[in-house]
């Protein structure tokens, strides 16, 4: 084995943050003074007594809370086009799965098929 | 001093060890995500499960998510101090999220304790005993899911402190961001998990 190749294999100091990759920063507290007020609102939405939109508001307050801290905390907003795509592809992946199977598990009766 | 720039990177630009990060948060939702999904649905078809459900601590549930959101801001300013190569305050903040953890696994266990003295257990055998095979899936469900991202948990604390040791010497400062985006991951499941489990019951 060379010297060469074996430096090259061994980890080594890298400037940090690289030239090409730094595009600064949000205000992170401001970003974390929403989330806690985001928490808020779904803390008070579980006493609501309708169910159906306590989920709804609890959901999309989740999913909010989620995008916050996927694009600013993660600073996914700043990544490639190609690695966005590669995570919101994870996630419709989900949402097309819950979808796709809702109707088979809800809409066969239970007598059909039970654990 | 780095510069900013406005060109938009491309997979090229960015370090390996993020893209290798980003890929595992994508793996990682596939398998949080699925646990998730078959949650809902067992949710949707059996009305046994929202009775389960409701045996669940809010108080701990939503304690937990505060502990997890207020470390998730101590991780972005560890990253902050990173770049600013101040080590006083990268092991300030990396300090504050692996104590922040260990807060976290506290509550977890006085979860499970409660859960267990009440009969509820990964494998029901209470419930299955009283004719409840239903509801006992509900907790096999909610300790596989909590007990899965608690492990996610102790990691990314393991790999904070051994990250933390590092940037101490002045060294490796990019790992932070790194270890930072699997700690980031580890709170976005929770922000699921929580209405999840403890509030939609």
């Amino acid at each position: 084995m060379s010297t060469k190749f074996h430096n090259e294999g061994l980890a080594h100091e890298v400037e940090y943050p690289a030239l090409n990759d730094y595009h600064g920063h949000p205000n992170y507290l401001k970003v974390y003074i929403t989330l806690l007020l985001l928490f808020g609102i779904s803390l008070v939405a579980s006493y609501l007594n309708n169910f159906l939109l306590m989920v709804t508001i609890v959901f999309l307050v989740s999913t909010l809370k989620a995008l916050l801290v996927i694009n600013y905390f993660m600073h996914l907003k700043w990544e490639p086009i190609p690695l966005q795509i590669i995570i919101y592809m994870a996630l419709f992946a989900l949402a097309a799965l819950i979808i796709g199977v809702y109707f088979d598990v809800t809409v066969v009766p239970r007598d059909v098929y039970t654990p | 001093m780095n510069t900013s720039i406005n060109k938009k990177p491309t997979l090229r630009d960015i370090p390996q060890a993020r893209l290798g990060v980003w890929i595992l948060i994508a793996g990682e939702f596939v398998i949080f995500g699925g646990l998730i999904v078959a949650y809902l649905l067992y949710r949707f078809r059996y009305p046994e499960w929202a009775e389960m459900a409701s045996h669940t601590n809010i108080v701990l549930g939503a304690t937990n998510t505060f502990v997890l959101l207020t470390s998730s801001y101590f991780v972005v300013k560890a990253h902050d101090a990173a770049i600013k190569k101040d080590k006083n305050k990268i092991t300030l903040y990396i300090g504050l999220t692996i104590l922040s953890a260990l807060i976290f696994l506290v509550v977890k266990i006085t979860e499970y304790s409660q859960k267990i003295h009440h009969g509820f257990t990964f494998s029901g055998k209470e419930l299955v005993e009283q004719g409840k095979h239903i509801e006992s899936t509900y907790w096999g469900f909610y300790f596989l899911m909590t007990g899965l991202h608690a492990f996610h948990v102790i990691v990314g604390a393991i790999v904070l402190f051994i990250v933390m040791m590092g940037a101490r010497k002045g060294k490796n400062y990019q790992r932070i961001e790194v270890a930072g985006l699997y700690w980031h991951m580890v709170d976005l499941i929770w922000i699921f998990l929580f209405p999840l489990l403890y509030i939609a019951n």
